[in-house]
């Protein structure tokens, strides 16, 4: 993987056309999260940078979710930190958060009315993500599925990365915190690599 | 079995005292009171000396005297007189010092920032609207913000008249707003849109958008326009 790419404060608001009055209040607000200021001294003095990659797409979001959603919804939208939403089966299925298909294979035993929670949830919806994808078969799904449910909570409430790789058709997943830096021999294909956060945020909006 | 909700208590103390912690409805202070453990509470007033050993939540809070927060102090309004020290940060809608100190181990994050007296942040200064009347010493490790005015207090010129050395400064490492006044501020760098620099200013590098202001009796090393 690439050394993360940064981008200064000071060409970030010209980028972005924002002031430093909003900057400084979404951080107040924790729409931005304080690990992203990274500080670094310069030779005009100590400057504040951040991750190019991730505050550019926040940014947008917050811009563009402002003007419906007061900054305090917002936050609860943008955290990190996994939040309670749980839903019953046949909703998720009606509002089409996670396919039939999915449900079907792996929740066949529960009835229509079973409420899942957030994490269950997150669990099929992240296998749903991957199987449509088509990067990996319906069986490969099962083991992401434990995975996710056996290790998936000692993650809670930090960045997480999904990793899939499979050598000689074997399939193996991984979650590792993030920021991961991770080189495999030869022969290792890479099949899939993502952030579990963002799934986070993307279920967080659908769910909402 | 039907369990009954403890409703929010009020507390009051006078005189010498020591409590527990919790949730109450109203606090009010008078004397010299030690609370022990995270305290939440609609409304906090003092008047005299407290120390909290623990996390101060309150919704609006009153202070004449003394108070030390051995944690964090969040609070929606806060009207401060005296000297507050806190040991971690500080957060909430408006801030009020008239008159004292206000010294923050943390940050400081509010969305309205009024000093008259003194302020201490160890760590970030940040409101929308920054309003420093200084009488006295102050220091932030960084101010960030929208509208950022720093001032000598006008009682300070009286002071100047018994105080031989000047005490009335405010020193920073960085401050960032988008418009920017100073006046007796010692600061690194200072970047905005708009900056004024008063008299008494002693500015390493200033880098500016729109326009700058700069008084003849304040020096900045640097003066950078960026497009």
């Amino acid at each position: 993987m690439s050394e993360r790419e940064l981008i200064s404060k000071k060409d970030l608001l010209e980028m972005t056309g924002i002031s430093y009055g909003q900057l400084y209040r979404w951080k107040r607000k924790q729409l931005i999260p304080e690990d992203w200021f990274i500080r670094k001294s310069t030779f005009t003095g100590q400057e504040t940078f951040f991750p190019k990659e991730l505050i550019l797409p926040r940014i947008d979001k917050i811009v563009n979710m402002k003007d419906d959603l007061s900054l305090d919804e917002l936050a609860d939208k943008l955290s990190p930190f996994v939040f309670d939403h749980p839903m019953r089966k046949d909703e998720l299925i009606k509002r089409n958060i996670v396919s039939r298909v999915v449900l079907q294979r792996f929740g066949e035993n529960d009835p229509d009315n079973t409420v899942y929670s957030f994490e269950q949830i997150l669990a099929f919806y992240t296998v749903d993500r991957l199987l449509q994808s088509g990067s990996m078969s319906l069986d490969e799904g099962e083991l992401l599925l434990l995975t996710l449910k056996e290790h998936g909570e000692k993650f809670d409430g930090r960045a997480c990365e999904l990793i899939f790789i499979r050598k000689m058709g074997v399939p193996v997943f991984a979650l590792a915190a993030s920021p991961v830096e991770l080189y495999f021999e030869s022969g290792t294909k890479v099949v899939f690599q993502a952030s579990m956060t963002d799934y986070i945020q993307q279920l967080k909006l659908k769910l909402t | 079995m039907a369990m009954s909700i403890p409703s929010k208590g009020n507390l009051r103390l006078v005189g010498e005292t020591t409590m527990n912690g919790g949730v109450f409805g109203r606090v009010s202070i008078i004397g010299d009171s030690r609370l022990i453990g995270r305290t939440q509470c609609d409304s906090f007033s003092c008047t005299g000396n407290s120390q909290v050993e623990g996390e101060l939540a309150a919704g609006s809070m009153k202070v004449i005297g003394e108070l030390i927060v051995e944690g964090d102090l969040k609070a929606h309004t806060a009207k401060l007189t005296g000297e507050i020290r806190v040991q971690g940060s500080s957060q909430g809608d408006r801030l009020n010092v008239t008159g004292g100190m206000f010294h923050v181990e943390g940050n400081c994050e509010y969305e309205q920032i009024l000093v008259r007296g003194m302020i201490v942040a160890k760590g970030l200064l940040s409101a929308d609207r920054i309003d420093l009347r200084l009488f006295g010493g102050s220091t932030a490790s960084e101010i960030g913000g929208g509208h950022i005015l720093v001032k000598q207090s006008k009682a300070m010129s009286l002071k100047k008249l018994f105080v031989s050395h000047d005490f009335g400064t405010l020193r920073a490492g960085t401050i960032e707003g988008d418009v920017i006044e100073l006046e007796h501020t010692i600061a690194d760098v200072v970047r905005g849109n708009r900056v004024t620099i008063g008299p008494g200013c002693e500015i390493g590098r200033v880098e500016y958008r729109d326009d700058l202001r700069l008084s003849k009796k304040a020096k900045a090393a640097k003066q950078v326009r960026i497009d």
